[in-house]
């Protein structure tokens, strides 16, 4: 969180022998007292350090007296322990800001320690976003976003500073009016300056007319083009991207950063622009007309001012306080009134009733300081206006009388005086949100310069895929060097079923994710008949794989657009078919709108059995060669895993399918058994041999038949 | 089975039999009740917030050993051993004077001062800040870091920040 600056290379060379090489470190925002500051974790080929530089504090531990290496999830923090020999030491604490930085130390250090990997400094450097080094360079490249419509940019340019300029003018006309035409009893100008006031406030409204649509226009055309490329753009990085940014962030960034570049890109500058030519120009034309008079109408100035800062700062806060004790009242009525039932059968009616009594006064409270704030800033801020005009017309009024001055001019003089605070105004308060319109440009190039990972090279080809699998010495990180997969071999021939099985977290998804190319793998390759998986078009390969997941996504829609959704040219039929197939056409049409029925947000007007086969007929319907069943069963009963188990062999027939699963039975009839431990294959065989070789498959199975045999005899009880 | 039998599987124990001291070759505690011993113990808190003081002892593995339900009951230098291992596993440091809090899109950025030093976090959404019923307030940061209020102990000023949050 703090400001990092990195310390120089040389740093640490006084807690390191001469040739003793650093690998890498990290730094934790912790010293070890727990107090907020900075200590090292250094790690060079034979031992671990930690260090703070303030205190002094230094220890070290050699890397060959490891026997674990244990990372602490902590309330607040975190902590890296080692286990030596013959105790335990705490190595480093950490907050909660840090713990991905150390989660990665403590798997660097393990690999270090127990795999001997040779580590290079390069590849541990933690990435930092793209940083403009100038706000000129966002400031420019946010107007080259205006260089398609100039021309509706010049015309709400243009507009405004004719609108500006004639703004100037009346006051002026009404000098003349006053002195040459009133007072000399001139009918002839008296018409003629009347007229031309009318033509000024005509052309000046249609000017605004024009000036507001024409921004409109402008603004919704950038935004438009600028949310639309972002979205193509982010539809194109691959995954990897999507884990480390997270998918909130990127919403945002589409919705909310883009909304605030089209205030900035139109009202923003625009305002900018005309209130300081209008702040200007009345300045210099109120200085030019009587210097001294002047000063007395610059007199409310300071108490504007100030006026509108105290406003604008606690303005924000009591509102948004406001709507803070508002949200309150709504969560509560969101949790109480559907919640109905429970809160009857609790018999907490009362005890509801006076929370909610309580919250709907806060609002109430909240609500007054707004109203007192506003009855105690903008009167006095009238006042002030008002007293100085008054002050004005005092001393202009005697020098009028003096004859120093005509009767016209301190007219002109006093509407100038009146036109003189509404830009000022503004002007103070665009300067933080032009700040945070910049931040939010930033961050969108910043996204739109990130390159896809993965994309296809340009010897990719069409491939009509058979369904051969290999995978030959595959190695893959998330991260480089904290290995979730390591050296995986394995063949799948075309038309073969395939169980994969191990403990959560092995690495059995991650094996799919390569084979459906969402990462390359860090060593190694995947053939598929015999093809590199790089050499192949990344839509060809993913067209032919069906996959169907433990949670599958739904997209809001009806069902039919859900089913189609991988081909989307699908005849009705082919939808109803690929339904039957996945046994999902009798609940479908059982729904009165049947196959329109809307899903809800994420399919969540359906259940999760529901939803399943949904998937599965989606998956069934781009005919896939391919298929894979990442724990397609394990969220639904036992009723309808049958069911769903029946619609997934409809779909296995003919196709190399490889079906994850938890529970061992469903893959017990696989021509081959994979069984994945910590990223590794241990064990390859049908279901009776690795029974036979009595290894981690049996014994996943017996504890797995003891745990079904207990819940059964449970049930038993029960009833 | 009643609630009553499951309460016989807390094990409570007065603290008064109880003896805490450090287990420095494990980075955990050891504990004396009246003659037993258990090595290797950590101390949980079931309610970190609401009552800082209950602990639960447990094994590395998790296992339960017994459960204090105050243990300011403790002997002092129980207490002592026992807080320095909680400091660690319920880091949460007290904020004494906020500094400044400013906001922007969605964001509000803290600048305090903690019994644990100086420190600058931020926090986002309703849900980042819990008051809790005898007054004090926990706030949760984007990195999930937690800070403890006493709205009694701060100044005027800190508490105008405050009154901008919560
Ligand atoms: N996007 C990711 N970024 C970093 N680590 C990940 C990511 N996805 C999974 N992992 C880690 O990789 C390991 C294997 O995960 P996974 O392949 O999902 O296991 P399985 O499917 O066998 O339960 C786990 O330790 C998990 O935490
Ligand atoms: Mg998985």
């Amino acid at each position: 969180m703090e400001d990092e600056g990195e310390p120089p290379d040389n740093y640490f060379t006084h807690l390191v022998e001469k040739d003793e090489k650093i690998l890498f470190w990290f730094n934790s925002d912790l010293d070890e007292k727990g107090f907020f500051g900075r200590s090292y974790l250094i790690v060079t080929p034979k031992r671990v350090i930690t260090y703070t530089p303030s205190t002094g504090y230094t220890r070290w531990y050699p890397l060959g007296g490891i026997r674990e290496v244990r990372f602490l999830d902590h309330l607040g923090g975190g902590e890296i322990e080692l286990v030596l020999k013959d105790r335990v030491v705490s190595l480093i604490r950490f907050s909660r800001s840090k713990v991905a930085d150390f989660r990665k130390a403590a798997r660097l250090l393990e690999e270090l320690v127990f795999r001997e990997v040779r580590l290079e400094n390069k590849d541990i450097v933690v990435e930092r976003g793209v940083s403009y080094d100038k706000k000129i360079d966002i400031v420019v490249r946010l107007f080259s976003l205006l260089k398609p419509y100039w021309r509706i940019g010049l015309v709400a340019l243009i507009s405004s500073l004719i609108a500006v300029a004639l703004g100037l003018l009346p006051p002026y006309l009404m000098k003349i009016l006053i002195d040459e035409a009133l007072t000399k009893g001139n009918i002839d100008l008296l018409v003629q300056l009347s007229l031309y006031l009318i033509a000024i406030y005509l052309t000046s409204t249609l000017l605004g007319i024009i000036r507001g649509y024409s921004l409109t226009l402008l603004g919704e055309k950038i935004v438009y083009d600028l949310r639309k490329r972002l979205y193509r753009h982010v539809q194109q990085l691959s995954l990897g991207f999507f884990d480390r940014y997270g998918s909130g962030r990127l919403i945002s960034r589409i919705s909310d950063d883009t909304s605030r570049i089209k205030w900035f890109l139109t009202w923003g500058v625009q305002s900018l622009i005309v209130n300081t030519l209008q702040t200007v120009g009345i300045g210099v034309i109120v200085f030019s007309m009587n210097p001294s008079l002047a000063i007395f109408a610059l007199i409310p100035a300071p108490i504007i001012l100030v006026g509108i800062r105290y406003y604008k700062t606690r303005a924000w806060r009591y509102y948004h306080k406001v709507w803070r004790r508002w949200a309150d009242v709504n969560a509560m009525l969101v949790d109480t009134i559907p919640g109905a039932m429970i809160v009857k059968s609790f018999t907490r009616e009362r005890f509801e009733t006076e929370r909610f009594t309580r919250k709907l006064w806060e609002v109430v409270k909240a609500t007054l300081r707004t109203v007192r704030l506003r009855l105690q800033v903008f009167p006095a801020m009238g006042l002030a206006t008002s007293i100085s005009a008054v002050l004005v017309w005092w001393f202009g009024g005697l020098r009028v009388i003096s004859g120093e001055i005509t009767l016209g001019l301190l007219t002109a003089f006093v509407s100038y005086m009146w036109q003189f605070y509404g830009p000022i105004n503004i002007l103070s308060t665009l300067v933080e949100p032009l700040q945070s319109a910049l931040t939010s440009a930033e961050r969108i190039f910043e996204l739109l310069d990130s390159e896809p990972e993965i994309k296809d090279s340009k010897e990719a080809i069409d491939l009509e895929i058979k369904g051969h699998i290999v995978f030959r010495n595959v190695y893959f990180g998330y991260e480089p060097y904290v290995y979730v997969l390591r050296n995986i071999n394995l063949e799948i021939k075309p038309g073969e079923v395939v169980g994969i099985v191990g403990p959560s977290g092995s690495g059995k998804t991650t094996l799919i994710k390569l084979l459906l190319r969402f990462y390359d793998p860090s060593q190694g390759k995947i053939l598929i008949d015999g093809v590199d998986l790089r050499k192949i078009k990344l839509k060809s390969l993913r067209r032919q794989i069906g996959i169907v997941q433990q949670e599958p996504i739904l997209f809001s829609g009806s069902i039919a657009e859900n089913i189609a959704y991988g081909k989307e040219d699908a005849e009705p039929e082919e939808i109803i078919a690929a339904a039957k197939a996945a046994y999902a056409h009798d609940f479908i049409m059982k729904l009165p709108a049947a196959y329109d029925t809307q899903v809800g947000e994420r399919g969540s007007r359906l259940s999760g059995g529901e939803r399943q086969r949904i998937a599965i007929a989606r998956a069934i319907i781009t005919n896939p060669k391919i298929l894979i069943l990442d724990e397609a069963t394990s969220s639904v009963d036992t009723i309808t895993e049958k069911q769903i188990q029946a619609a997934l062999n409809n779909l296995i027939r003919g196709r190399t399918t490889i079906v994850i699963a938890h529970r061992l039975s469903t893959v017990k009839n696989a021509d081959k058994i994979v069984v994945i431990s910590n990223g590794q294959v241990v064990e390859i065989g049908k279901h009776e041999e690795l029974l036979e070789r009595n290894g981690l498959y049996a014994k996943l199975w017996r504890a797995q038949f003891e745990e079904e045999k207990r819940a059964l005899k449970e049930k038993l009880r029960v009833i | 089975m009643s609630l009553r039998e499951f309460l016989g599987e807390v094990r409570i124990v007065d603290p008064k039999d109880v003896k805490i001291v450090c287990d420095e070759r494990r980075n955990s505690l050891k504990i004396f009740i009246r003659d037993e011993i258990y090595y290797n113990v950590l101390p949980k808190k079931p309610f970190p917030f609401t009552r800082p003081y209950f602990i639960i002892f447990t094994t590395r593995r998790g296992e339960e050993i017994c459960v204090l339900k105050d243990y300011r009951g403790l002997d002092k230098d129980s207490i002592k051993n026992l807080e320095y291992m909680l400091s660690k596993m319920y880091y949460i440091p007290l904020i004494k004077d906020i500094e400044k809090i400013s906001y922007s899109s969605g964001t509000y950025r803290w600048s305090v001062l903690t019994d644990r030093g100086r420190r600058e976090f931020e926090t986002r959404g309703r849900r980042s800040i819990v008051k809790l019923s005898d007054g004090r307030i926990i706030v949760f940061d984007i990195d999930e870091n937690v800070y403890e209020i006493r709205p009694w102990l701060l100044d005027r000023k800190s508490i105008e920040y405050l009154d901008l949050v919560i």
